[in-house]
């Protein structure tokens, strides 16, 4: 039997608001929950994401983009 | 995901008879809400300061759709009703043109805030109230103990101690 790889959840971070260490912030806080990779395209940081619990996958990614979003902040000083 | 969106759209009433203008147009989704932000109404911080306030309430998105537009997609940790979203964007409304309100204030009253600060930390005044200070304080150690309390390393009673 042939099992399918899970397809993993891509999300993307617009270079112009984001910022490449608030996306290695959530890399390396969420490595423990998902298979993470990036990538770098177009004004892009794609990250894919395939959760270890397939079942909280969305609510990782949430996390996660919530957590780069606060940590691109906190580099830029606006959280203080 | 945009098609099974439904498009929302808020008009305002003009003055001119039936004239409406739209002034805040968003997308509705099961659980969340987005909007798109002019950038030359809102500034950069002032979107940033917004989504802040907002990250322990929702999950926050945002993208640039366009230069001089930022995008805002607003998902609600929990489940929600249409109402709770729309109540949710316009707090985040109304919280961005706050944002911009304190940034008119900080930067309107930079100069006196930087003024004082230098005041306090470098001004001549300052120094002569400490050293007064410093000085009253001395003058009170100096003083004599009003309880009279007799101490034996105290000098002036010396002459009981050793009899």
């Amino acid at each position: 039997m042939i099992l399918e790889a899970p397809v993993p959840r891509i999300l993307s971070f617009d270079k112009a608001i984001y910022v490449r260490a608030g996306v290695d912030d959530a890399l390396q806080s969420y490595a423990s929950m998902a298979k993470c990779s990036l990538n770098e395209e177009e004004g892009q940081f794609i990250v894919e994401l395939s959760a270890y619990e397939p079942a909280n996958e969305e609510l990782i990614a949430d996390h996660f983009t919530n957590h780069v979003l606060f940590a691109t902040l906190s580099c830029q000083g606006q959280s203080s | 995901m945009t098609s099974a969106w439904m498009r929302m759209v808020l008009k305002h009433y003009s003055s001119e008879a039936s004239v409406s203008h739209e002034t805040f147009e968003y997308e509705l989704g099961e659980r969340q809400i987005a909007f798109t932000i002019n950038e030359s109404v809102y500034n950069r911080g002032a979107i940033f300061g917004t989504a802040y306030l907002f990250v322990d309430r929702c999950f926050l998105w945002l993208s640039q759709p366009q230069q001089g537009a930022l995008r805002v997609q607003l998902k609600s940790k929990e489940a929600t009703t249409p109402d709770a979203l729309h109540a949710l964007a316009g707090e985040f409304a109304n919280e961005l043109l706050n944002q911009m309100v304190r940034q008119q204030v900080s930067e309107s009253t930079q100069r006196i805030r930087e003024y004082y600060m230098g005041r306090a930390f470098y001004g001549d005044d300052t120094r002569a109230s400490i050293d007064a200070l410093l000085a009253e304080l001395d003058a009170e150690e100096l003083s004599e103990e009003p309880l009279e309390i007799s101490v034996p390393w105290d000098t002036s009673d010396s002459g009981g101690a050793g009899a």
